[in-house]
């Protein structure tokens, strides 16, 4: 890889809502800054529709914690893959604690799926990690532009 | 060869299939390909409809994320490798598993190349071409 990609990349993160609104000072030559403001603009409305399809998966999260008890994998499963996706979306948007917390809950889901150890404690542990995440996502709705 | 001598002799880069369950990063990528490079981008949200595009759309490259529900990124690979009429498109993984003992593993089943997962919009294009033209050169 040469340095000046290296050089590129260190500088050309697009702004996110966590971010100052400023466009860094040096972009790939390919981007014009007016396509780089389009991209901020769009960056910023894809994010608040993440925000508000989070807030509704919560909802789904709650449902799975609930049927640990009933389906233990199968819950568990389906609590990795939506921890996963929200993890990895709010990263690309910028909404880090959102994803930091729900990287802790795939995390856990992945470590019980591996143990197979669903003891009468782990739906209390999701549904204190989702209190915790539903609590950040309503902040960051709060914060919105 | 030099660098620009090789990149001429490349085709460029004209389609690419991205294939993630996550609508909004679907949107992500789109945009990011489409208004840097110039690509035309077509999704889907799963790897059976993938498979079920792939023989219409025939792009140069797809993308897959490797996590999820259903048919997922590796296994999606596994059946396209065994299909005489898409086994020769390049796969490239996109995830945020990225550790080197997994990009070896997702090499090793056949893709071109593994992007992690959160990537930066403004340099999606240039890290996919990158790869193409990896693939693209002998």
């Amino acid at each position: 890889m040469s340095s000046e990609h290296d050089s590129r990349e260190s500088h050309s993160k697009l702004p996110s809502p966590n971010m100052p609104s400023k466009m860094p000072p040096s972009m790939p030559p390919s981007i014009s800054p007016s396509m780089a403001q389009d991209m901020q603009q769009k960056m910023l409305e894809i994010g608040a529709r993440y925000l508000k399809r989070t807030t509704g998966e919560i909802e789904d999260l709650r449902r799975m914690a609930a049927n640990l008890s009933i389906n233990g994998g199968e819950s568990l499963k389906e609590l990795e893959i939506l921890a996963h996706r929200i993890r990895g979306s709010g990263a690309v948007f910028g909404y880090t604690k959102i994803s930091d917390l729900a990287g802790e809950m795939e995390m856990l889901a992945v470590e019980t799926l591996r143990s197979a150890n669903i003891d009468s404690q782990l739906a209390e542990r999701f549904v204190r990690q989702i209190d915790a995440l539903e609590a950040e996502v309503n902040t960051c709705v709060a914060k919105k532009p | 060869m030099t660098e620009t001598a090789r990149f001429k002799d490349c085709a460029p880069l004209k389609s690419v299939l991205y294939v993630d369950d996550e609508p909004d990063i679907r949107e992500v990528v789109e945009m990011s390909l489409q208004l840097v490079s110039g690509i035309e981008v077509s999704t889907c949200g799963s790897g059976t409809a993938a498979l079920e595009l792939l023989p219409r759309f025939k792009p140069d490259l797809v993308l897959l994320d490797v996590m999820m529900p259903g048919l997922d990124g590796p296994a999606t690979l596994a059946r396209m490798r065994s299909d005489a009429t898409l086994k020769h498109i390049p796969v490239v993984f996109m995830t945020a598993k990225a550790l080197p003992q997994e990009v070896d593993r997702f090499m090793s089943l056949g893709a071109v190349g593994v992007i992690s997962k959160p990537f930066d919009p403004m340099l999606l294009a240039s890290r996919v071409q990158e790869i193409w033209r990896s693939v693209a050169i002998p």
